[in-house]
Formats: structure tokens, C-alpha cells, sequence
């Protein structure tokens, strides 16, 4: 009883001083992420507005300037032109019309997304597996079937921000981090009676693919739906992955 | 067909996974991959010498990496039909279990909850004669009302007063509790 009413009293401290909040900020921070811990995802959370943790997150001090390889710069422009449906962004100066994308990007190893780690395979690979919403590749449409796959990039492009949060080193939280993926290869449709035996537990059993990669991909990170869990496995001769998903908010399959 | 998928080890002995289908999962959880945040289970669990695991590492046992390994041994169409019943039987329960753990729910979630819950313990009762219900088997089938006032299992569940109490035995308090 005693804990709480102390803790009562010490957000209110944190709340109503501005100068007590200044002095102790990062104790604020890290306070805060504690207090929001169990919360996260209820809907009394969303209603009260407890927590102010951001759809996604990273640690600005780890940004690192560097140049896209032009096949991936190439697939970010065909990305943004479908997600905008225009034909602005180019790769080349060549036609003065529209807007040409430099390859100079940050990028960043690490990000949050709704509070969970993901990062690149070079990074830490088993943060890597993610199932993601995969562009439709005969349509406009930006989110199409639900793919799995690992994560080899992932950057940030000023160019193709709002104006203002050029400005603002602070909206850099506000920006897309856009992602580089590779997705696992189909599976052989001899075993698809295998692979029916998983999916016809949905979401609890997963389901199967090729260990190959196919080419890669650019999606956004609104397109991540969560982490996945990858056991390779051998049947009838042959190497698949087994894939499930593992997110904890809602099952999705 | 392979001793795993038959069950003959289990036969002997009663026991559900003989140890057969035992090595398969663990030999498969030695290779699956999993994000940081999911705690690692103990190599050796189930054995006498590893002894007693978290509810924790079984909610991961259960719901991870016996599925990966059961449904491609019960799972096929050359399976034996009481392994197969046991296998959805089972995963009766990882759904219910999955769904009981999502840090969000809905009404229409909670009615799934209840669905799988009625439908493990019906098929409990019809495959294993011998076993007994137990209070935790009646308590899960009362779990979608609690679900329902007061929404998902981290809010009221005890591991969030656990850890607070843990994170308050460790701070300095100069040997006089309640300071």
C-alpha cells in the first residue's frame, strides 16, 4: 500500500515538474517503460493513453550513412511508386520530370516495432524471420499475401519523408523504415500434403516452405506482422523450413 | 512408416510421447530458431535428471516445438487414426492456449477460446478413460468469463506482481521491509 501510494506520488513529481523531469530524464524514460510494461496492447492503455511508446522506434545513434546497392535502390523506387500510385520516383536523372532518389540512405540494424525487436540477419539473425505482408506483384495493391521471410536491410530515406521532418532530428521517429527482405522459396508441390497437415492447425501449426530465398523485396515497416519461428527439417529427401508465426497479439494466418 | 509415427515405444509403457517421438522433438528444438524475446527451453526436458520446468517452459514446449514435431509424425494420412485423434486433441489445447496468452482479445477471440477449450476436454474425456479431470481442467473451461471482465491473461495474470515483487526485494530498503 505504502509502494503504491509512493509510486502514485512520484509520477505525479515526474508529471507536474517540469525541472525535477528535466534533472532526472533518462531515470524518467527508463521509469516510464517499466510503468507501461504490463499495459502495452490493452485496450484501457490505448483509452488512457498510459503508455507514449511509438509504433516504432530505434536508436538514433546508431544510423550509419551509406549507399544502396542500385538493384535494391531500384526495388525502393518501384516500391514508392506503387505505394504513392504515381510514376514520380526514378533511379536515374535521366528524365527531368520526375524525382530521382539518391542511393544515400541510413541505415540501422536494430528497430522496435509495437515494442518487439527486429533486426537484420547480420545483425541478429534470429531476430531476422519475420512473417510480412508482401506486395502484390500484379497490382497496386502495397499489402498482399502474407509471406515469410529474413530481413538483409534496413534503412531510412530522407528523400521520400515529409519536408518538416527533414527539419527535426526528433521526427525522425515519424519516418518509414523501409526493409530488405528475402523470402523463403514455395514449396515443392509434392509436399503439400505435409505442408496441409500443419496448415490445417492455422495459426498453431504453421506451415511449410522452401529453404531457398527468392529475390528480394522492399516492404515498410507497417508490412512486418511479427517474428517467426524457423525449424529446417527434412521430409521425403527433401530440406524445407518449418515456419511459425509467433505473434502475440493476434493470430494471423 | 517409423517407430515414432507407430507409437510402439509408448505402447509398452502407457506413456503418450514414447521415447522415440521424445528424441524427434528434441532433435528438431536443437535446430529451430527463435526470436530473442522467446525464453530458450532446457535441452533435456521431460528426463528425470533435468526434473521440474516453468510453467513458462512449457507454454513454449507446448505450444513451439511439440507441434513442429508431432503434426509431421501424426499428422500424415498414413498415421494411425488414434494418433491422430490424440494429435488434434492436442492442439485443441495449444489453440485455446495461444489464444488464453494474446496479449489483445476480442469477444469473438474469447468465443474461439471457449470452443477449443469444450472441444479438448470432450475429446480428453473420450481418449484418455483413465485419466482424471482435475481442478485445472474445470478452471480452464471458466477461463473465457474471466477473459471477458477482465480482458488478457498479463493484466490480472500473477507474473506481473512476481516480477514486481522480485524488482522490489532487490532494492535497497536497509534491511527494514516497507521503507
Amino acid at each position: 500500500m505504502r509502494s503504491s501510494s509512493r509510486e502514485g506520488k512520484l509520477r505525479a513529481l515526474l508529471s507536474d515538474h517540469s525541472e525535477v523531469r528535466e534533472y532526472v530524464s533518462e531515470l524518467a524514460k527508463t521509469y516510464e517503460a517499466f510503468l507501461a510494461e504490463d499495459v502495452r496492447g490493452t485496450r484501457l492503455a490505448h483509452m488512457a493513453q498510459v503508455t507514449q511508446e511509438q509504433d516504432v522506434a530505434f536508436d538514433e545513434t546508431r544510423l550509419r550513412d551509406s549507399n544502396l546497392p542500385h538493384a535494391i535502390l531500384l526495388l525502393l523506387v518501384q516500391f514508392l511508386n506503387k505505394k504513392h500510385r504515381t510514376t514520380l520516383y526514378s533511379s536515374s536523372s535521366d528524365d527531368s520530370t520526375r524525382r530521382m532518389l539518391s542511393p544515400r540512405v541510413k541505415t540501422l540494424d536494430k528497430f522496435s516495432l509495437r515494442g518487439v525487436e527486429y533486426s537484420t540477419t547480420g545483425y541478429r539473425t534470429r531476430n531476422s524471420h519475420v512473417l510480412f505482408r508482401a506486395p502484390m506483384s500484379n497490382s497496386s495493391e502495397i499489402s498482399g499475401n502474407l509471406e515469410s521471410g529474413q530481413i538483409t536491410h534496413a534503412f531510412l530515406h530522407s528523400q521520400v519523408s515529409a519536408p518538416r521532418a527533414q527539419e527535426d532530428e526528433q521526427r525522425l521517429h515519424h519516418l518509414s523504415i523501409y526493409l530488405c527482405i528475402q523470402p523463403y522459396a514455395p514449396l515443392e508441390p509434392e509436399l503439400n500434403d505435409v505442408d496441409q497437415s500443419y496448415r490445417r492447425f492455422e495459426f498453431a501449426g504453421g506451415f511449410l516452405s522452401g529453404r531457398e530465398f527468392q529475390p528480394h523485396m522492399i516492404v515498410d515497416h507497417s508490412s512486418v506482422v511479427s517474428h517467426v519461428a524457423v525449424t529446417p527439417l527434412e521430409i521425403r529427401g527433401s530440406k524445407v523450413l518449418h515456419i511459425l508465426p509467433m505473434d502475440r497479439v493476434s493470430f494471423t494466418l | 512408416m517409423n517407430p515414432a509415427q507407430s507409437g510402439k515405444a509408448s505402447s509398452t509403457t502407457g506413456a503418450i510421447l514414447g521415447k522415440d517421438v521424445m528424441e524427434a522433438i528434441w532433435a528438431d528444438m536443437a535446430l529451430t530458431e527463435l526470436p530473442s524475446w522467446v525464453t530458450a527451453v532446457p535441452y533435456n526436458w521431460g528426463t528425470a535428471v533435468r526434473g521440474k520446468l516453468s510453467a513458462n517452459n512449457w507454454r513454449v514446449i507446448c505450444t513451439i516445438h511439440i507441434p513442429i514435431t508431432l503434426i509431421r509424425l501424426w499428422g500424415g494420412d498414413d498415421a494411425p487414426e488414434d494418433r491422430k485423434d490424440k494429435l488434434q486433441n492436442f492442439m485443441d489445447l495449444v489453440c485455446a492456449v495461444q489464444i488464453a496468452n494474446l496479449r489483445s482479445i476480442s469477444k469473438k477471440e474469447i468465443e474461439l477460446y471457449e470452443h477449443y477449450i469444450h472441444r479438448y476436454m470432450t475429446g480428453f474425456k473420450s481418449l484418455y478413460k483413465l485419466a482424471k479431470v482435475k481442478p485445472i481442467h474445470h478452471a480452464a473451461l471458466h477461463y473465457g468469463d474471466i477473459l471477458r471482465d477482465f480482458g488478457p491473461a498479463h493484466t490480472h495474470g500473477a507474473a506481473f506482481y512476481e516480477r514486481y515483487i522480485h524488482s522490489m526485494q532487490t532494492q535497497n530498503h536497509n534491511m527494514r521491509l516497507g521503507m
